[in-house]
């Protein structure tokens, strides 16, 4: 099934979002995402350059600051929003996992 | 010992896979691809190593652009963060490379990844490739028009072969390589979407296709040049030398502008703007030269005819009338191609009075070279008779069937409009197509000549 555009995130997505809770620029972005995750999670550049775009044109983040050509952005209301209903979605997955399987099991 | 090295790379400009392989494999040997040049891509001397290359587009960038925009360099730097480092870039092609063994790649997102590149393609290759296969439809309409209307002319002149096949190939080229791209954009949406992938680019068996058709294109048009030097006259030989140097002094003058105006920084509208100023001047410049020195030099009385002492044409007006004390002004044309040859010839009795009133014979035969295609090039000369009165709807003249038994003949036309029959007739002798104008009601003994001159088997002379 086609991924319909910005219903559902990718990990990149999330994790990029997660990211600008605070003021950060590209840059720190593809810093974090791997650290944060413990390497599972990478952002290529062309990527995240893309989703920056993106997000910027829906109204998740805006631009904060541009220092030569360094632009820092940072979460939106429009965009934590998005965020959360992203974090129910997996966690109302997460709970119906629990509910088959019951806490602790990892089969 | 050489640092640089220049080499024609044949890639389609959406074949990543393709690109990225050659520059790993010419790193291999310690050529890393520093910059593209309009016809060549410049590779630089260095340390043999293993290096991985990534092609990725950038949708915003121009080919006539001085440099990467603020933007461009933005994604740049965030490419040079990730160990990706820039080695050239065209229009909205880059080529990075990285040296660390398993890079993370430019793109992670494979459907981000194919909206990106089909993004890029919209703003330059597709646009290209469009206009091309208009020019090209547009051109061979006209020709198959042209040949329709005229079938013989057109059949046995080689600018029309050769135009129709370098329209042909060009048409077969965008078609192959537009139908290749759409397809490569269908299957790798669908598997981004729904595997999570990004496939292999476009094959290069459709690059492989494409040279062929281009070869073949440019073979026929080295014929044509190689034929109109070797039997065409002085002031063709002019015109095909004028118009190569032209078209190599064109490009020339087009890379050179494009390059110094990128160079002096100037924005991309004012490069646009200087080129195609460039190119109508050049282009109005050389066209005025050629006809300039055609109408000083050219002499229209002159015999067309490839030799400077023209063998006697195999019916003249003297064969068939007397021609008392006038002198008769005689033209020759020959021509053809590998399909049909053609052979023409105009007779004109000066007497020192009315030019129009003076007594002439043409005449141009049409032979079929290639036996096997007479059914065909007949059928088109019936549909040529039976079409020929009406031009974009106007009722003009026609040619009527008449009896060829007096001229010998399988087919005899003659050509009649709404008062009466004129002068012109069209005859069919095996394989060939004849035309003729003869003044009045030709006797029985000048149709016996015209058969035994026209229509018998030995072809006049051989050009």
């Amino acid at each position: 099934m086609p991924r319909a555009k910005f219903q559902t995130m990718t990990e990149q997505m999330f994790y990029m979002l997660l990211c600008l809770k605070n003021e950060c620029c590209g840059m720190d972005i593809l810093d974090r995402v791997p650290a944060m995750t413990g390497g599972a999670v990478n952002v290529g550049s062309g990527t995240l350059y893309t989703l920056l775009e993106q997000f910027l044109q829906v109204g998740w983040i805006r631009e904060t600051r541009v220092e030569g050509r360094r632009r820092s952005y940072i979460l939106t209301p429009l965009g934590c929003e998005a965020l959360g209903r992203e974090y129910r979605r997996i966690t109302a997955q997460a709970e119906d996992y629990r509910r088959i399987f019951g806490e602790g099991e990892t089969k | 010992m050489k640092n640089r090295k220049r080499i024609i790379e044949f890639y389609s400009f959406c074949d990543y896979d393709g690109y990225a392989r050659r520059f790993a494999r010419m790193a291999e040997k310690g050529w890393l691809i520093e910059r593209f040049e309009p016809f060549f891509l410049v590779y630089r001397r260095i340390e043999p190593k293993k290096l991985t290359f990534y092609i990725s587009y950038f949708p915003k960038a121009s080919e006539f652009e001085p440099g990467p925009g603020s933007e461009q360099s933005e994604f740049i730097e965030f490419c040079e963060h990730t160990g990706w480092k820039l080695a050239a870039r065209s229009a909205q092609m880059q080529v990075f490379y990285n040296e660390s063994e398993d890079p993370v790649p430019i793109e992670t997102d494979p459907v981000l990844q194919v909206e990106t590149i089909h993004k890029a393609m919209k703003r330059s290759y597709l646009p290209l490739h469009f206009i091309l296969l208009a020019v090209s439809v547009y051109n061979l309409f006209n020709r198959i028009r042209s040949l329709v209307w005229k079938p013989f002319s057109m059949l046995s002149s080689n600018s029309w072969l050769t135009g129709t096949m370098i329209f042909t190939m060009l048409l077969a080229v965008c078609l192959l390589e537009l139908t290749s791209y759409f397809r490569w954009h269908h299957r790798a949406k669908a598997a981004a979407e729904e595997r999570g992938e990004l496939i292999a680019s476009v094959s290069r068996k459709v690059m492989k296709a494409e040279l062929a058709l281009g070869a073949a294109a440019f073979l026929a048009y080295g014929v044509y040049v190689a034929h109109i030097f070797l039997e065409g006259d002085w002031y063709k030989r002019l015109i095909i030398v004028a118009l190569l140097i032209g078209m190599a002094l064109g490009i020339l003058l087009v890379a050179l502008v494009k390059q110094r105006m990128k160079r002096a920084g100037l924005p991309r509208g004012v490069t646009i703007a200087g080129i195609v100023a460039a190119a109508t001047v050049f282009a109005i410049a050389l066209v005025s030269s050629v006809v300039a020195v055609g109408v000083r030099y050219y002499d229209a009385d002159k015999p067309s005819v490839n030799l400077d002492d023209p063998p006697d044409p195999p019916l003249a007006l003297s064969d068939l009338m007397d021609t008392g004390t006038g002198w008769v002004e005689s033209r020759q044309s020959s021509g053809g191609t590998f399909i049909m040859s053609r052979y023409g010839v105009s007779e004109y009795l000066r007497t020192g009075g009315e030019r129009w009133e003076d007594p002439s014979l043409q005449y141009e035969i049409y032979q079929v070279r290639l036996p096997f295609l007479t059914p065909l090039v007949r059928y088109a000369a019936q549909q040529y008779v039976d079409g020929n009165h009406k031009v974009m709807g106007i009722t003009t003249s026609l040619y009527i069937s008449m009896n060829p038994e007096p001229w010998h003949a399988d087919k005899a036309f003659r050509r009649a409009y709404d008062r009466g029959l004129l002068d012109d007739w069209m005859f069919f002798y095996g394989n060939r197509i004849v035309f003729l104008h003869i003044d009045g009601e030709p006797t029985r003994e000048q149709k016996d000549l015209v058969a035994a001159a026209l229509g018998g088997h030995s072809f006049p002379p051989e050009y």
